[in-house]
């Protein structure tokens, strides 16, 4: 048999992968924290979560509030790109985990444009408790009136101006509150808000069914190039 | 009432398909072959032959389909579970914008565009060779050179013998990486890699730094196909999980939560 050599085999290399938040070495921890016999028990879903993105775990008041934020971010309908094309993956005949991947990497990229267009125009985050971003502007679009509402009324801190915020702004400045400030945290979080909703839109529509699917929605007009 | 979005990539019609002005069938099929539609498809122009030949052996030449080095190990790893285009999509998910893989040969493209620029005022040779150097002394990057493990960068070696023999070794941004790499040497700066090989081809085919990032891509595919392709029929349990001594924890130690600590005091 021959023996292949390469800088692969004659270059020195760990001998192993190195975790930095979770291990199930023994009993599975997150960030040092047992999951079966401590999270679990003390922990809501949403709280364990916000404590996977901050390493940090979080107070009664921090998690309502991040949890509240959550359900807000998790309104997304078959208008929204991501729940579109994972709808359609599975018009297309897609099986149900192939949509659902295809409905994830939209939903990525649409956190990852949310989070760069709702980044202050000066560059860097603004302070947690700065609710007026620099930069952002009346889009016509709902307000964070309702998002304001809706922690007041769980008891959780409403941060300063909230109500005056376009909605996704309003958005991500509780989830700032709560310590999500890089973009490595603010966009799985939105992910994490949304995915659920879009598999069961993607799950609702009927494979194989592509006639009922408009095709000229939005129109395209060919324009060959000159 | 919603405004209809322009394209010019293509519209379906009865017998034939436009493409970028072009009826597919009856004008590019037969004469344009993968290469040619996909600089259509980047918005440039049709390719010749000789010139669709010379990405052809590009696309060999890059080749380096070793399942252990990075990206490819990012393919096989998602295709461990059976799904082929899974790990094929995971593999390209990562590329855009990344410091590792065929991304950055867009940066080579604009770098080399700065430097032919310079190249190409009075006293050319010292004008480059004292760029190089400035940018070597700031510890700028240098995107489309530098070479981990090895002296030389064996893909580039085997382009160049096909630049030559497809008769484009006299493009202008060709002759500029010879000169950078010859002047690399000379400094014992980082050699010429296979990025700023393809991307000085590419530019001497009239590609803009935007479409070498993609061909460029595009040109890397085969690398995880295959990988995609032997790794889900494979399934192999060991990359699904990996074995427990394969990896170990450097995070914070155990540690108590302050809840689970208020409900142990409380019962005390």
């Amino acid at each position: 048999m021959t023996v292949f050599r390469g800088p692969i085999e004659d270059t020195a290399w760990p001998a192993a992968l190195v975790a930095r938040v979770s291990d199930s070495a023994a009993s599975p921890t997150l960030h040092g924290y047992a999951i079966e016999t401590d999270l679990a028990r003390h922990y809501r879903f949403g709280e364990t979560m916000l404590l996977a993105l901050t390493g940090v775990a979080p107070t009664e008041a921090d998690g309502t509030a991040f949890e509240v934020a959550m359900i807000f971010a998790s309104a997304t309908d078959i208008r929204d790109a991501p729940v579109h094309a994972a709808a359609l993956a599975r018009l297309c005949g897609a099986r149900p985990a192939n949509a659902l991947a295809t409905g994830l990497v939209g939903l990525v990229e649409q956190a990852r444009f949310e989070v760069a267009s709702a980044r202050p125009a000066a560059g860097g985050h603004p302070a947690p408790t700065e609710a007026h971003p620099a930069g952002v502007d009346a889009t016509g679009g709902p307000t964070g009136a309702a998002l304001a509402e809706a922690l007041a009324h769980r008891a959780a801190t409403v941060p300063h101006g909230l109500s005056q915020l376009p909605m996704l702004h309003a958005i991500l400045a509780v989830l700032r509150e709560v310590g999500l400030r890089s973009e490595e945290q603010l966009i799985p979080a939105l992910v994490l808000a949304r995915l659920a909703p879009l598999a069961a839109e993607a799950s609702a529509a009927s494979a194989g069914k592509l006639r009922d699917y408009p095709m000229d929605v939005p129109p395209f007009q060919y324009e060959p190039p000159r | 009432m919603t405004e209809a979005l322009r394209t010019s990539v293509g519209h379906g019609g009865y017998g034939d398909s436009q493409y970028f002005g072009y009826a597919l069938l009856a004008e590019l099929a037969g004469r344009d072959g993968f290469f040619s539609v996909l600089a259509l498809a980047l918005g440039g122009r049709r390719l010749t032959r000789d010139e669709e030949a010379l990405l052809d052996d590009a696309s060999t030449c890059a080749l380096s389909p070793d399942p252990r080095i990075w990206p490819l190990k990012i393919v096989r790893l998602v295709s461990s579970f059976g799904g082929t285009l899974a790990g094929l999509a995971a593999g390209v998910a990562w590329l855009e914008g990344a410091r590792v893989g065929p991304w950055p040969a867009g940066d080579a493209a604009e770098l080399l565009r700065e430097l032919k620029a310079i190249a190409a005022g009075e006293e050319s040779a010292s004008a480059l060779r004292a760029a190089v150097q400035a940018r070597l002394d700031a510890g700028a990057r240098f995107p489309g050179f530098g070479v981990p493990f090895r002296d030389e960068d064996e893909r580039v070696v085997a382009l160049g013998r096909c630049v030559d023999r497809r008769g484009f070794s006299d493009g202008a941004h060709w002759q500029l990486v010879i000169q950078l790499d010859a002047l690399m040497v000379e400094v014992g700066g980082p050699r010429l890699n296979i990025d700023g090989a393809i991307a000085a081809v590419a530019l001497d085919l009239g590609m803009a730094a935007e479409q070498v990032r993609v061909l460029t891509t595009v040109l890397l595919l085969n690398n995880l196909v295959a990988n995609a392709v032997e790794g889900a029929a494979q399934r192999p349990g060991v990359l699904r999980r990996l074995p427990q001594d394969a990896a170990t924890y450097a995070g914070p130690p155990p540690r108590l939560s302050p809840r689970a600590a208020q409900a142990r005091d409380a019962a005390r």
